[in-house]
């Protein structure tokens, strides 16, 4: 039964008369006008009242206060509803009686046809996934497991380089073959050979943090060419490496080779710059199209680049490269000139962030991640930056997603950490069943809903041959119900005749009669 | 349960604030003013028909979700006046000022404000964020008048004024955050460009406020200009780096936030206005977003101009519109007209960043940010470094993991 609630307090002017026509208009309905519904008198009111007539449901009438999201969470706790079965309609401060009662009797019929919800209370899984035993992964996975988690790490190259803590269990070489299931119990399964044998192993983990690190860049293609146009990371190894006589006169170091790159290859390509220029005395240009220093003391190491005497070329486009009898060849537009020049070295060092990046697509398949415009995991969303992923509890950090600047992506780890912590520690996820709902009769299993949802929360269920919703993973965003070509999906919340008695039509004889006046 | 201290009340402070709450700890706020959510809540929505991932949104659910936390004690118009050591936790004791509002009580039924004599309350509602503030400067109580008009109109109990006007308090907390983000350069220092002199010059701070108002910039007309009055400029210039990478001024820093929102504005502004000439003066362009080349190219595709270096002046000619002077590196010079100059202008140490490392016995960085090696006191958002709000975002639940563990 659902309990009409009527704030009086903007009604100054003698509500008597008033309140018993809306009254006897709504002969029937539990109703109970009050003078300040939103003050804690008033929700204890309602309190009592729900319990004295057996309510289990609220409708609450008034003024914009209680529209409040913490009003509603207020009286939800005190009246022992749950916020679906709760709901307000702001009337006008000047409305007739007759008019209050349309507002009123239209969200109560609405109200009334939404379903009781059941809470599902689902045990959080207190163990932990990393993929990636790169310093950023490994780090993570120190910080999950400090936390009191059970932590597994597993990499995909053999052996694990990592130093996680000793609490931290390693597999290697070892991959993620799938992840299935809900937030706080995906199922993974890892792909792990031991002496050549390969072995599938399913696992249950209540999160899981991606820290794959940067796919690899194939360095035999051009613009590569051994000995002459090599990787920005090789010319750090030559430094410790190669005496002073093999040097070439002129060290030229490309970034920004066709997208921008960030503030990574830019501390790398400074760093490199100023030992080949400071330790062997030779002539360093590093061509870019823009210096990025957006981090604590990276302008100061710009700084001292330019006094070493390293010259800056600033580039718009995709600079050349091509090889010539003293070596190489690198050309572009300088953009601070205005003209195009040519830069004629012994060595070119180009970085492979500049390069058309690309994720493990395998990976990302595997996880239920998407990719960005990059090719690199997780769509570029604000609303999912920096760590989060369009999987609830499942986590993207570090090169992987895009970001390689050092500081930057330790900070995402202990992130990672916090948003694994926070969801994890709850121990249990109270979900209410109100996700959606696919009707088997007329489900044509076209995997149309499975292909749309953002979340991953549609999948197949072999046993009943139709399409099924994970209430975990719902977030409620109807795009299913929208795409379904079998209109075989609802949102319960959300049904038809919900919406239409919402809006009025439940009380006119014909759809067609649309609009008020 | 732990109880915990966040100083500041903007985006890092706020979302360490709800963090913390939710994970079942108490959390007291303080908050200088009397108005809480730091800066963000001046910063336009930088959408056109496509978002364009600013985060300013973002930043007003993070603030939204603490105010409401029933875990979170927020005290406005406070200051802290001695910390000291107690074992494991820190004791901090100051004032806070009342009246004081518990947002996580209100119903946002506006009853104080029209209860209040001196007209200093005052409501902010945008997204998912709506609060109630009051200024201290106005209010009767502060200046010594025995007033409580707003505490008796809240029907919802929220208003308390016990204690007077300055209510004294002693918190011992397991961890103290601190979050009081950042002062903006003072473009008055780089007399050339003509801030505050010339009118139709503005900072990108002042742009982002009438934007959040109005689709177009105003051109000053007869002299006048600087408010929405005015006619919209149909050029205007973004000068970038002012305030920032300049070691004549010990700020040879970049400010890593005004890239981001020159370009957005400019998108923006580009947008709605096609006929609009939009350039863009700068040295190099940060890139922040996760994507960020195809936003750079669509940038160009619209129309915008970027010229690489800083005009070293601004002036009046002779008609209403302002003249920068450009000079190249071989020394040759060149003028650019437009109806209005937005300065992007820098991100410099808060207000108070000095006597907050004295308090709590912090460091500071060479350019005046906070910095702590102490294990209970952690330092988040951009009074630690210069950063924008996805990141102010993240170095905060960075910082609350720290506090937690």
């Amino acid at each position: 039964m659902t309990g009409i609630f009527l704030c009086t307090c903007r009604r100054k002017k003698d509500p008597s008369a008033w309140l018993e026509r809306a009254a006897k208009s709504l002969a029937g309905i539990p109703f109970f006008p009050y003078d300040a519904m939103c003050a804690p008198e008033g929700i204890r009111f309602a309190a009592a009242r729900v319990k004295g007539e057996k309510l289990d449901k609220l409708l609450l009438a008034g003024c914009a206060a209680l529209l409040h999201e913490g009003y509603c969470e207020r009286i939800s706790r005190a009246a022992g509803i749950p916020a679906s079965g709760i709901d307000a309609v702001v009337l006008p401060a000047r409305a007739s009686s007759a008019e209050a009662v349309r507002i009123i009797r239209r969200a109560h019929a609405a109200l009334e046809l939404i379903p009781r919800f059941e809470i599902r209370r689902v045990p959080l899984g207190q163990e932990v996934l990393v993929v990636g035993d790169g310093q950023v992964g490994a780090q993570t996975a120190r910080e999950v497991a400090a936390l009191g988690y059970r932590t597994t790490l597993i990499e995909k190259d053999a052996p694990a380089a990592c130093a996680a803590a000793a609490d931290v269990e390693i597999l290697s070489p070892a991959t993620l073959a799938s992840l299935d299931g809900r937030p706080g119990a995906y199922t993974a399964r890892l792909r792990t050979s031991r002496e050549g044998e390969r072995q599938e192993t399913e696992r249950v983990f209540g999160a899981v943090v991606i820290a794959a690190g940067a796919p690899g860049a194939d360095t035999r293609a051009a613009p590569f060419s051994p000995g002459r146009v090599i990787p920005l990371a090789d010319l750090e190894g030559s430094i410790e490496r190669q005496p002073r006589r093999d040097w070439p006169r002129l060290v030229a170091i490309v970034l920004d080779f066709c997208v921008d790159e960030g503030r990574a290859s830019t501390e790398a390509a400074l760093r490199s710059a100023l030992a080949v220029r400071e330790r062997f005395r030779r002539e360093v240009t590093v061509l870019l199209r823009d210096v990025r220093v957006a981090a604590r003391g990276l302008e100061a190491l710009y700084d001292q680049a330019r006094v070493a005497g390293v010259t800056f070329v600033k580039h718009a486009g995709s600079p050349r490269i091509r090889s010539s009898r003293e070596g190489v060849v690198v050309s572009c537009r300088d953009t601070v000139l205005g003209e195009d020049v040519e830069i004629s070295c012994g060595l070119a060092a180009v970085s492979v962030d500049g390069l058309p990046a690309c994720a493990d697509p395998s990976l990302a398949a595997a996880a239920g991640i998407d990719l960005d415009a990059y090719g690199r995991l997780q769509q570029n969303n604000v609303h999912l930056l920096p760590e989060l992923s369009n999987r609830q509890g499942v986590f993207v950090i570090g090169a992987c997603r895009g970001e390689a600047y050092q500081p930057e992506v330790l900070r995402d780890a202990r992130d990672a950490a916090f948003s694994v912590h926070a969801l994890l520690s709850q121990k249990i996820l109270k979900v209410e069943l109100s996700h959606a709902l696919v009707d088997g009769d007329r489900c044509a299993v076209c995997l149309t809903c499975v292909r749309v949802c953002p979340f991953k929360a549609m999948r197949i269920d072999e046993n009943e041959k139709k399409a099924d919703c994970i209430a975990e993973s719902c977030r409620r965003c109807g795009i299913c119900v929208g795409e379904c070509p079998a209109k075989a999906i609802t949102l319960p919340a959300y049904a038809d005749a919900i919406v239409m008695a919402r809006a009025g039509m439940a009380e006119r004889p014909t759809i067609g009669a649309v609009g008020e006046r | 349960m732990k109880r915990y201290l966040v100083i500041g009340s903007g985006v890092a402070g706020g979302t360490a604030a709800g963090e913390l709450a939710r994970q079942g700890h108490k959390v007291f706020i303080l908050e200088s003013t009397g108005r809480i959510g730091g800066k963000v809540l001046s910063y336009c929505c930088k959408a056109t028909d496509s978002c364009s991932r600013c985060g300013v949104c973002v930043a007003h659910d993070r603030i939204a979700d603490a105010l409401r936390h029933p875990r979170v004690s927020v005290m406005t118009g406070a200051r802290i006046e001695k910390v000291e050591s107690g074992g494991r936790a820190t004791i901090v004791s100051g004032f806070f000022s009342n009246p004081r509002i518990a947002h996580n009580i209100c119903t946002d039924c506006k009853a104080c404000i029209e209860a209040c004599p001196a007209g200093s309350i005052s409501r902010y509602s945008r997204g998912g964020l709506t609060f109630t503030a009051i200024d201290y400067t106005s209010c009767l109580l502060q200046k010594g008048k025995k007033c409580s008009a707003c505490a008796d109109a809240c029907p919802a109990d929220a208003i308390r004024t016990a204690g007077g006007p300055k209510r004294r308090f002693t918190v011992a907390v397991d961890g103290v955050l601190i979050a009081t983000g950042h002062e903006t350069f003072n473009p008055v220092v780089k007399a050339r460009l003509g801030y505050g002199r010339l009118p139709g010059v503005m900072t990108g701070l002042e742009a982002e406020q009438v934007l959040s108002r109005q689709d177009w910039l105003p051109a000053p007309v007869n002299g006048g200009g600087g408010d929405s009055a005015g006619v919209p400029a149909r050029s205007v210039a973004f000068i970038q780096c002012v305030g920032s990478r300049d070691p004549r001024l010990k700020r040879n820093f970049c400010s890593s936030v005004c890239c981001a929102y020159a370009l957005r504005m400019s998108r923006m502004l580009k947008a709605r206005n096609p006929d609009m000439d939009i350039a863009v003066y700068y040295i190099d362009i940060q890139n922040f977003d996760k994507v960020f080349t195809p936003f750079r190219a669509e940038l160009d595709r619209m129309g915008i101009r970027f010229v690489r270096g800083i005009p070293s002046a601004v002036a009046r000619t002779g008609g209403q519109r302002l003249s920068l002077l450009i000079e190249d590196p071989e020394g040759k010079r060149a003028t650019a007209e437009h109806d209005v100059v937005v300065l992007s202008i820098g991100v410099a140490p808060p207000e108070g960043a000095a006597e907050m490392a004295s308090l709590f016995g912090l460091e500071l960085d060479e350019f005046g940010f906070l910095r702590s090696n102490l294990a209970g006191v952690r330092v988040a958002g951009t009074c630690g470094e210069p950063q924008g709000i996805i990141d102010s975002i993240a170095s905060a639940r960075a910082a609350a993991l720290e506090l937690v563990r």
